[in-house]
């Protein structure tokens, strides 16, 4: 009975969609999350008849005969709608007001690229993440420095004691990617690039159409509860549907079998 | 066996196609891009037989028909999503030939061209589309403008008889070169995804009706069983 596993299939796909609701609503809080969702697609078909052949009596078909063997999820795509700006206070905190990326030297040596700005300072005073990963190109805020200002621009400038001017320690650069929904995820709040999304393009914030910063500020989530709810509600109801046709063909066997009575 | 015994069969058989077909449609409610399916059934003959002996009443599925109808469109945010309002299909370059597709969930390959997630290229009216720079923006006739100008525009078609069109599987349908027409007004949407045009209600109902008519072939079968076993048991009284 092919109705059986055509549903189950249907079923097996909604798993996946509530499997991606719950890390999206699990990340509700995280800084710079991205929320995904699940694209899907029919299977193959089995043509039983086909349009347009001929039938016994030499006359066309006008429509064939398809049954398909159920869906499948295909793949997850990251979308890269802006989260809300959440005012922290912290000098450090920095958030992109349009598009681009900072670039993360992980401890690889790869180039890793998030949205998420809440750096630090490590004990040499470079500007790292919550995991000690370094922002690219390295800047190092002096230990004595008594204010730090970046710029809209992503320039890093410092004042020391004795010092009236501020003195300029590095700048932020960005990249962006033709493609976003094409980064692969790593966790971490950190994406790499992939066949699909492209090669980053830098440069400098607010130029070439990327975005600009943002001092003391940090980009929440993207996820909107509600949204995810609805989500939730939804494929909990085509779950159950297709458990439904499964209990529908369970029975129809059922009421086959009882045609030879004992 | 007498007739009425294969017509109560047949019925039996009709149903379990419907269930089939259901199915799919079901497994598929949250597919972009999806249309359902409508089965319609009709009396067959037994023509092999002379026209006095032939049966009739006996039921198979005469047509099969995709409901090309509008599914929801529902916006996503990612500017490489596409939907289509009304009429019309965007084609796809496979391996196999175009192929033609209401899920407009398309990505880009390594050098910019505009593909499908299983990987095959997005036909514009010249060719496929390759984007440059790191912008893409569709305008509403399908129009496709990047960082150095327009590249292209979104080739949209229409089916001239729109059921002799089949499935192939992956969001895509097929059908003859001669049954495909430059579609006159598309409308493109970007940043959205249309919906499956499955309606769970009727998805519900179906199973319960089909599942109900099934269980009336098979008491008519067990009826006319017992009938013939009554017979039988009389005549050799």
């Amino acid at each position: 009975m092919r109705a059986l596993w055509t549903a189950a299939t249907g079923m097996q796909a909604q798993q996946m969609t509530l499997d991606v609701v719950a890390n999206n609503l699990a990340n509700v809080q995280t800084a710079g999350f991205k929320r995904s969702r699940v694209d899907f697609q029919d299977l193959v078909y089995e043509t039983l008849q086909t349009p347009g052949a001929a039938s016994a009596q030499g006359q066309e078909i006008p429509s064939g005969f398809q049954v398909g063997h159920g869906s499948r999820a295909i793949a997850t795509q990251r979308l890269f709608i802006k989260g809300d700006l959440q005012q922290t206070g912290n000098v450090l905190d920095l958030a992109i007001e349009g598009e681009g990326f900072f670039q993360i030297q992980t401890p690889s040596g790869d180039t890793a690229y998030t949205r998420a700005g809440t750096f630090k300072k490590n004990s040499q005073g470079q500007l790292v993440t919550s995991d000690g990963f370094n922002v690219e190109p390295t800047i190092t805020i002096p230990q004595d420095a008594l204010s730090v200002t970046i710029g809209v621009d992503g320039t890093v400038s410092v004042t020391q004691p004795g010092q009236v001017q501020p003195q300029q320690v590095g700048t932020i650069q960005l990249v962006r990617f033709i493609n976003p929904a094409g980064l692969e995820s790593q966790g971490r709040n950190l994406f790499v690039p992939t066949q699909a999304s492209g090669d980053a393009v830098p440069g400098t914030p607010g130029q070439d159409g990327l975005g600009t910063l943002l001092q003391g500020f940090v980009e929440g989530s993207n996820v909107n509860v509600v949204e995810e709810m609805v989500g939730l509600i939804t494929s909990q109801r085509a779950y159950e549907i297709n458990s439904r046709a499964i209990r529908t063909a369970d029975e129809m066997m059922q009421t086959a079998n009882n045609l030879v009575r004992a | 066996m007498d007739a009425a015994m294969y017509k109560a069969l047949s019925g039996a058989v009709a149903q379990m196609r419907r269930l089939e077909v259901t199915a799919q449609d079901l497994a598929n409610v949250n597919t972009s891009g999806y249309k359902g399916q409508r089965l319609s059934f009709g009396e067959v003959l037994a023509n092999r037989l002379p026209p006095d002996e032939r049966p009739g009443g006996l039921v198979a599925v005469a047509s099969q028909r995709t409901n090309l109808g509008q599914g929801e469109i529902q916006p996503t945010g990612n500017p490489f999503n596409l939907a289509l309002e009304g009429d019309g299909f965007f084609v796809v370059q496979t391996s196999r030939g175009a192929r033609y597709t209401r899920n407009g969930a398309f990505t880009l390959k390594a050098d910019g061209t505009l593909i499908t997630t299983q990987g095959d290229a997005v036909l514009g009216e010249g060719g496929p589309i390759q984007i440059t720079g790191a912008r893409m923006e569709v305008a509403g006739d399908g129009t496709v403008a990047s960082d150095d100008g327009q590249v292209g525009k979104i080739r949209v078609v229409r089916f001239a008889d729109s059921h002799r069109v089949a499935k192939e599987g992956a969001n895509l349908f097929v059908t003859a070169p001669g049954n495909v027409q430059e579609a006159a007004d598309p409308r493109v949407l970007q940043g959205s995804l249309e919906q499956s045009n499955v309606s769970p209600i009727d998805g519900m109902v179906s199973l319960i009706a089909l599942n109900r008519q099934f269980e009336a072939s098979q008491r008519a079968m067990t009826l006319m069983d017992s009938v013939t076993q009554k017979m039988l048991s009389d005549g050799a009284r």
